[in-house]
């Protein structure tokens, strides 16, 4: 395997005059979980396709195991494991052929792999593919992507449109599977609370620019959430450093600011706070406020 | 092979259940009617359907897979991607021998089984030519599903190939085979991970038919235009056309159209003729054969068949023996074989003089012959050698009858007297190309015929002689006299004749080439007029601008990418341009 499993210089993809992707360098390590999370429109799903020859670069490179995005061979596909939110599988398969059809496709495939993501759903061997619930694809398209030995795994939203239950069972099928252990993994999910149990590694991306690349912890002490008490009207946003976002609640001031230490709370107190307090921040609101700061608002696209 | 069966354990069930419906219309139909028998129209509404039932398979079962994540989850397998469409299309193909050729073999193999009907060679090998329908409108259907909606729709054009093609037989499969690889090869151009553009090298597979739809499009627009043109009343097809035209002539009675003729003849006879053209009845000739039949055709020009009313058998034509089997038509049971074995394919062709009940007249290419119902044997009665006899009529006391080169006068007495070869009483070269004739009128004289032949059929297109008409005596002793020549002007100016071929002079020729492919002779052949300068030109200068523009339009490649297209737009023009354009719009470029 190489030193990094994607790689992507520069890369950027344009439709019509918007850039999907804008300049994006981004190196991925091999091993562990990792998360891209981003709002819609960020470049997710566009960088998925780049990264599986699906859609040409504007400019730019990409590179998926080594090997460029452009010319990947049916070898290297079958060390790519992909899963979509809409697990496209051909309906009117009953699951056992199409277990029987990736077998045979695929060289490593691994039955142990297999059945132990499956074992976690009701799913009977004789039962066509448009029988299953939303949950029961899910769990079966994950036993047939990780029973490929993919070196790398990427889930698209995987657990999108399925209920606590099915969700759970996803992620438990997916973190407790050996399987997993063997590949680098790469989830998309607008669901932190799945990103905050599972992932190893946190990629921002923001209209299609990398805005950060860290730990999930380290992501989440960038960011803190101070509350305080102001009369009157607090600071200008403009005039706060490292603002991200900000909120009154009950008659105190919440301000969410990036890579602020204590000395934050004397910028606070001397624009008139009575009292100012860091709390702690879950990755949910970190992201959030992170993403917030530069969404588009009426005032904005005026 | 696992994704094939996949695919086929998909459209099994359907498959079946249209190959039932499909072989039960057939029999029912055959129950009604000789199918093997029917006429070209007959054909054609079979092919058309067969052609919609493949396209619509194919635009169905690759819809499912042309969105986005269905795409990708089809392409990103261990699989080449060639391979993953061989699969598919195989299995689309596959379903298509269930449903179309399987019950036409079936039908056949019940007729040539179970009952007297002439079941040929031929008549298989429709089995073998439906499927070839069916899997090119299949393959079209798929990249109609596959390709973006800019240019989905241009496998139009390779089924229109098929509809125009002359080709018949053996030679027409060999187009059908042609037509279906090529768009195989448009699918195979699009079926990649990334669809936006197709592969580097078989572009050429999609760029040709964008730009001959291209070309076709930019025609129909000249044709709309044509008509605002009638609707605001100046075009000259509108009520009294152009005098001195063609149209005037075309449109004209048999009578007005022989005085225009005669009109300003300075012959001496002129006057006297035009007299008597005033005081007679003018017979007009007209062609009862739009195309000659073939040996082995697979589709007949019309049903190779008569009744012989009298005895109650139809005999039928067989290409394989080259001879005439009959049946009774009451209960169909076979009456035995004619013995005589014919050198081109009858057709049934009115009647001869001197001809009884039950008799009938077979026409194969020069040959008249006589089929006598009392004695069940064929007679060659009239023998033009190499030529196509098209028409043959009664002028008063003699018979006159008509070929792809000359005109011939016969005496109705031999053809009441005997049964032997009738020798005609004269030969009158036609002073043109069959297929540019329009009409052709004559009176009948004390001592021979006047004839007045008008060749405009095609004045309107560039693949039509320049109009004229001719007036000639044919006299009895064999001797003709050439009265006038009139050359009439045209009611439509080059810029408008010449559309199909300064638009692209390239796609025209290629056009007319594929139209006649593999083709036997054709009664459709013209004396063409030379192109004038003019059309040269105006091509010239579109050509030229289509290069500049395909240069401007690729300025940022480099020339590996950029020759090929700008040598394409040279020799095709603008459609090539167009072609160019739309192929490399792709989603970066679109606003």
């Amino acid at each position: 395997m190489s030193e990094v499993v994607i790689e992507t210089r520069h890369l950027s993809k344009r439709f019509g005059s918007k850039f999907a992707l804008d300049q994006l360098s981004l190196a991925i390590a091999p091993g562990r979980i990792h998360a891209l999370v981003g709002a819609n429109g960020a470049g997710k799903s566009t960088l998925f396709r780049i990264l599986l020859g699906f859609l040409s670069p504007t400019a730019g490179s990409a590179r998926v195991l080594g090997r460029d995005c452009s010319a990947l061979t049916p070898q290297d596909r079958a060390l790519v494991g992909y899963v979509n939110e809409e697990h496209t599988l051909p309906e009117w398969m009953r699951v056992s052929e199409l277990k029987a059809m990736r077998q045979h496709e695929y060289p490593s495939w691994n039955s142990r792999a297999f059945d132990e993501v499956i074992g976690h759903y009701q799913v009977l061997p004789g039962q066509r593919v448009r029988e299953l619930s939303r949950g029961e694809r899910a769990g079966f398209n994950l036993a047939l992507a990780l029973a490929q030995s993919p070196q790398l795994l990427i889930l698209d939203e995987p657990t999108l449109g399925l209920d606590v239950v099915a969700k759970r069972a996803f992620l438990e099928s997916l973190m407790y599977s050996n399987a997993t252990e063997r590949c680098t993994v790469i989830y998309c999910s607008h669901q932190m609370e799945e990103i905050e149990r599972i992932a190893d590694d946190l990629i921002v991306l923001e209209r299609g620019r990398l805005m950060s690349h860290s730990s999930p912890d380290d992501f989440c002490a960038r960011v803190s959430h101070w509350i305080c008490d102001i009369p009157f009207m607090g600071p200008e946003p403009a005039t706060i450093p490292g603002f991200l976002m900000r909120q009154k609640l009950d008659g105190l001031h919440h301000y969410f600011v990036l890579d602020q230490g204590p000395a934050f709370a004397e910028f606070l107190r001397a624009n008139g706070a009575r009292n100012a307090n860091c709390m702690p921040v879950s990755l949910d609101r970190a992201v959030n406020a992170f993403l917030a700061k530069n969404h588009a608002t009426p005032t904005q696209s005026r | 092979m696992t994704l094939f069966r996949a695919e086929w354990s998909r459209m099994g069930t359907y498959a079946l259940l249209l190959a039932l419906a499909h072989l039960g219309g057939l029999i029912f139909l055959s129950r009604m009617v000789d199918l093997g028998q029917q006429n070209l129209a007959v054909h054609w509404s079979f092919g058309a359907t067969y052609a919609l039932v493949g396209g619509l398979l194919g635009f169905a079962q690759f819809a499912t897979y042309a969105r986005p994540n269905p795409w990708l989850s089809l392409i990103h397998r261990p699989r080449s991607e060639l391979a993953i469409a061989m699969a598919l299309l195989g299995a689309g193909w596959l379903v298509l021998v269930l449903i179309v050729p399987l019950p036409i073999a079936l039908t056949a193999l019940w007729q040539e089984t179970l009952t007297a009907r002439v079941v040929d060679t031929r008549h298989w090998l429709l089995a073998l030519a439906a499927w070839q329908i069916a899997a090119c409108a299949y393959c079209c259907g798929v990249f109609a599903a596959l390709a973006p909606r800019r240019f989905a729709a241009i496998g139009i054009v390779l089924l229109f190939w098929l509809i125009n093609a002359r080709a018949t037989g053996g030679s027409m499969l060999v187009v059908q085979c042609l037509v279906l690889t090529w768009s195989a090869w448009m699918v195979a151009a699009l079926f990649k991970a990334n669809r936006e553009r197709p592969r580097k090298l078989a572009v050429v597979a999609i760029a040709m038919p964008l730009a001959m739809a291209t070309y076709f499009a930019a025609l129909v627009a000249f044709a709309a235009v044509e008509l605002i043109w009638i609707a605001w009343g100046t075009h000259p097809n509108n009520g009294g056309p152009p005098p001195g035209g063609h149209n005037e002539v075309e449109k004209a009675t048999s009578q007005d159209r022989m005085l225009a003729a005669l009109a300003s003849s300075e012959h001496p006879d002129a006057p006297l003729l035009a007299e008597q053209v005033k005081l007679s009845a003018p017979v007009s000739i007209g062609s009862s054969l739009s195309r000659l039949p073939q040996w082995f055709e697979l589709a007949n020009v019309s049903p190779m068949e008569f009744d012989d009313e009298r005895s109650g058998v139809r005999y039928v034509f067989s290409h394989d023996d080259g001879r005439l089997h009959g049946y009774r038509i009451r209960d169909g049971a076979a009456v035995g074989t004619v013995p005589h074995q014919f050198q081109h394919p009858p057709l049934p062709f009115g009647r001869l003089p001197g001809m009884r009940d039950g008799d009938a007249a077979l026409v194969a290419r020069g040959r008249v012959y006589h089929f006598e119902s009392e004695s069940g044997q064929v007679s060659l009665r009239v023998d033009l050698g190499d030529e196509a006899l098209v028409s043959m009529a009664p002028v008063g006391e003699a018979y006159v009858a008509l070929s792809d080169r000359a005109l011939y006068v016969f005496d109705a007495r031999p053809f009441i007297a005997t049964l032997d070869v009738v020798a005609p009483r004269a030969r009158l070269p036609l002073p043109g190309k069959y297929g540019d004739l329009s009409n052709l009128d004559l009176i009948e004289l004390v001592d021979g015929h006047l004839l007045v032949a008008t060749f405009g059929r095609l004045a309107h297109d560039a693949l039509g002689a320049p109009p004229y008409q001719t007036a000639q005596v044919l006299r009895s002793d064999g001797t003709v006299d050439d009265i006038h020549r009139r050359a009439m002007s045209y009611d439509f100016g080059w810029l408008y004749r010449y559309q199909a071929v300064w638009l692209s002079p390239g796609l025209y020729t290629l056009r007319e080439r594929a139209k006649y492919l593999f083709a036997g002779p054709s009664l459709e052949s013209t004396a063409p007029a030379p192109v004038p300068h003019a059309v040269w030109a105006l091509a010239m200068v579109l050509g030229l601008l289509a290069v500049l523009l395909t240069l401007w339009r690729l300025h940022a490649n480099n020339g590996l990418r950029r020759w090929p297209w700008i040598v394409a737009s040279g020799l095709f023009g603008l459609p090539m341009l167009i072609a160019l354009w739309l192929i490399e719009l792709d989603s970066e470029t679109r606003p």
